[in-house]
């Protein structure tokens, strides 16, 4: 009992980088989803299609093989990365993958004709897709924006593997000091990304129902 | 020099060829009122006039600017030409007179405080200056073609467009657009209006244009066209819609 409420504070800190993680990959995913999704919203096929290709390549990799290849790989060309800022990264342009369909997704989902009324009026590609056609998209991508963070938040445990203190790290070295809390432990762990994650997938289907 | 002269207009989408050789002059401050069966390349015309479609081949002169010169800007056409939906097009996000100021403002650089006047003198023209800030989910379909109708109004076009901005409407509620579009003609405003309206057509326009299969079949001013229709296609499509 004593080890285990010792054990508090530190996964209190872990949870607060596990945070830490997941919020900086989400701006950063989300600022990726944009730049991609709404060019590939716009793009001729033939630019399409190598940005597709990319998209498909960070959506078909396993996340945490991201995650070794920039932490333990990119240090010999030179590019050495602090622990959290290769975990920041992997889960970025993971997210950021998604998040860009998520994009693309909504802009197409605005029907033609919107585009169309726009376009008579005289504005151009640019003003239609900033003044028409994202400001009523924006409602589509809230939902499963929001349940991306969700994943996010989830997918950030791999961290661990990689050496970030994040709320899984700070578990498992409570429990190589004494192994006898593992249980209480791990639970304490499985609850409290339970309860952060729940309420934000209820949220997103909660907007689901509200915008669409 | 007539306000739109096509000539020669052809424009097929993959095999389909849904204008063949088109030619169709509409002089200033005339109301042209194009009929025929759907699918026979009506709504295609107009999409062709602003540039939405472009033609394959033929030309097109609108107030004196060619569409199919690459060095004739889109907006320097697209604001000549005002342009009312059969689906009104409106956007959603914005209220009744932010659509119609979105224009001014963003296309022709007026200032908020001009766009707003130029707004609220023109929905009162359609009869909904009380409904300036309400969004297009707020106000009824025949509400929301007015507004629409006050949106293209709003660039100081040369030529109005409709694509059949009528027909999805319940017919009750018809009247009152027809009835703005009416105002309009009587103030001289040059329009082509695709329509299956055929009292709109033989009471407000100078000339009826009759199209079946991408072909102008024949274009007489209403009292010939609906009193003594020449072809043999014509008479049949009238027959079946009078």
């Amino acid at each position: 009992m004593h080890s285990y409420l010792v054990a508090i504070p530190s996964l209190v800190r872990g949870l607060g980088t596990t945070f830490e993680l997941a919020i900086a990959a989400m701006a950063c995913a989300v600022a990726l989803g944009f730049v991609l999704g709404t060019l590939r919203s716009m793009a001729p096929r033939a630019l399409d299609l190598p940005l597709l290709g990319i998209v498909e390549f960070f959506r078909g990799i396993p996340l945490l093989v991201l995650m070794y290849f920039l932490f333990f790989g990119l240090p010999q060309l030179g590019l050495r990365t602090s622990n959290n800022a290769a975990a920041i990264a992997a889960l970025a342009v993971y997210a950021g993958a998604l998040a860009s369909e998520i994009v693309r997704g909504a802009i197409v989902s605005i029907p033609l004709g919107q585009t169309e009324a726009a376009a008579a009026l005289g504005l151009g590609r640019f003003a239609i897709l900033r003044l028409v056609v994202i400001p009523q998209a924006l409602r589509r991508m809230l939902p499963p924006f929001v349940a991306l963070f969700a994943l996010i938040v989830e997918s950030s445990s791999l961290a661990a593997l990689i050496d970030v203190t994040d709320l899984l790290q700070a578990a498992r070295q409570n429990v190589e000091r004494d192994p006898d809390v593992a249980l209480p432990i791990y639970l304490t762990v499985l609850v409290a990304y339970f309860v952060v994650n729940y309420p934000i997938s209820l949220a997103s289907q909660r907007l689901e129902k509200r915008l669409t | 020099m007539p306000m739109l002269e096509m000539s020669g207009v052809r424009k097929a989408f993959g095999q389909n060829e849904v204008l063949k050789d088109i030619n169709l002059s509409v002089e200033r401050g005339d109301v042209c009122c194009i009929i025929g069966p759907s699918g026979s390349g009506k709504s295609t015309i107009l999409r062709c006039i602003n540039r939405l479609v472009p033609i394959d081949g033929g030309t097109i002169v609108i107030d004196g600017l060619s569409v199919t010169d690459p060095a004739v800007r889109d907006v320097d056409l697209r604001r000549r030409v005002g342009m009312v939906f059969q689906q009104f097009n409106l956007f959603p996000h914005m209220t009744a007179r932010e659509n119609v100021t979105l224009g001014p403002r963003k296309v022709l650089g007026l200032a908020q405080a001009d766009a707003d006047d130029r707004a609220r003198a023109l929905l009162a023209k359609v009869g909904l200056a009380d409904k300036a800030e309400s969004r297009p989910s707020q106000l009824s379909g025949g509400q929301q073609q007015r507004v629409a109708i006050a949106r293209a109004l709003a660039m100081g076009p040369k030529v109005m467009l409709f694509d059949e901005a009528t027909s999805a409407l319940d017919p009750e509620i018809t009247g009152e657009v027809l009835a703005v579009m009416k105002q309009l003609a009587l103030e001289h405003t040059t329009m082509i209006c695709v329509t299956h309206e055929m009292g709109f057509a033989r009471e407000v326009a100078s000339n009826v244009v009759f199209m079946d299969a991408g072909v102008i079949v024949e274009s007489n001013p209403p009292g010939a066209f609906f009193g003594a229709p020449q072809m043999e296609r014509t008479k049949s499509f009238l027959s079946k819609v009078l």
